[in-house]
């Protein structure tokens, strides 16, 4: 792939790049971007080269998660704190109008980061996967780095446990 | 699809509008690698410590040499009570009255013998 293809396929991923890698930075939007744009020079530079092997998005969502995992260690071992999770940002968010619809829309994305945040990584990060970017499971699985049957597990693990957490109805699925 | 699948999704959904409000330029990503970024203030403290500790080395040195040095002159500059005599006595059994003119009296005889014990 040349670099201007490379470029435009990376923008029209831009935004979904972003939410997973806020995914990956537990929620803190300076990491993400940060992170967002270490993953952009080695894809550009080629120090990340798209084989073809994958889906280019589950490429691009691999190489996100192994920049915030190294990004992570760095900060561990220079002893920095994370801020924790929390919902809502300083942008006005895309396709809700109105003060009213605003605050439930954040009201709602706070009670869903909270219940996320009981669940273990691998649990969130597939959830995330598949609920927030429309992948399928094995897609998921690609990503983290797992087998399908694992992700499997994590999914419907956590599942239950983010619609125990929401207080919504559970459901057993084949 | 499941109820509570929709739930989930609907929420998620909710979720990924609000992170798009806050999503940083693409151009802006990417520009930001093509110019230097400026350094990081720990990174002057991190050049910093071994010149301070290299300047305080040279300087510890420096006071441990020049004791040392001065002793080390002194001993070259005093000769010592016998090395006095024996160069007394040479020049007097040569009977040179060069050689007598050209030392000191303290090259010849301390004042006091006793006192160089």
């Amino acid at each position: 792939m040349d670099r201007q293809r490379l470029q435009t396929s990376l923008r029209d991923l831009h935004s979904d790049a972003f939410g997973w890698a806020l995914a990956c930075c537990r929620r803190d939007p300076d990491q993400a971007s940060e992170v967002l744009q270490e993953s952009y020079c080695r894809l550009l530079s080629g120090r990340a080269a798209f084989q073809g092997r994958s889906g280019f998005r589950t490429f691009v969502f691999g190489v996100v998660r192994r920049v915030a995992l190294e990004e992570r260690q760095r900060s561990f071992r220079e002893g920095a704190r994370r801020r924790p999770l929390e919902a809502g940002g300083q942008g006005e968010p895309d396709g809700i109008s109105g003060p009213a619809q605003q605050a439930e829309a954040k009201e709602q994305a706070a009670e869903l980061l909270a219940g996320l945040a009981r669940l273990s990584e691998r649990q969130r990060e597939v959830l995330h996967l598949v609920f927030y970017q429309g992948l399928s499971l094995d897609e998921a699985a690609a990503v983290m780095g797992v087998r399908p049957g694992s992700a499997r597990r994590h999914y419907e693990r956590g599942k239950r446990a983010l619609q125990s957490n929401l207080n919504l109805p559970t459901k057993t699925t084949p | 699809m499941n109820q509570d699948q929709d739930d989930l999704r609907q929420r998620f959904r909710e979720l990924r509008k609000l992170d798009r409000g806050q999503a940083p330029e693409f151009e802006e990503l990417i520009r930001g690698r093509t110019t230097a970024a400026p350094a990081a203030p720990h990174q002057g403290v991190k050049w910093r410590r071994p010149l301070v500790l290299a300047g305080a080395a040279c300087l510890l040195a420096a006071l441990w040499l020049r004791p040392a040095d001065r002793a080390l002159r002194t001993a070259h500059a005093e000769p010592t009570f016998d090395e006095a005599c024996a160069a007394a006595l040479a020049a007097l059994e040569l009977g040179s009255d060069e050689e007598l003119l050209h030392m000191s009296t303290d090259d010849l005889l301390p004042l006091d013998p006793l006192s160089d014990r």
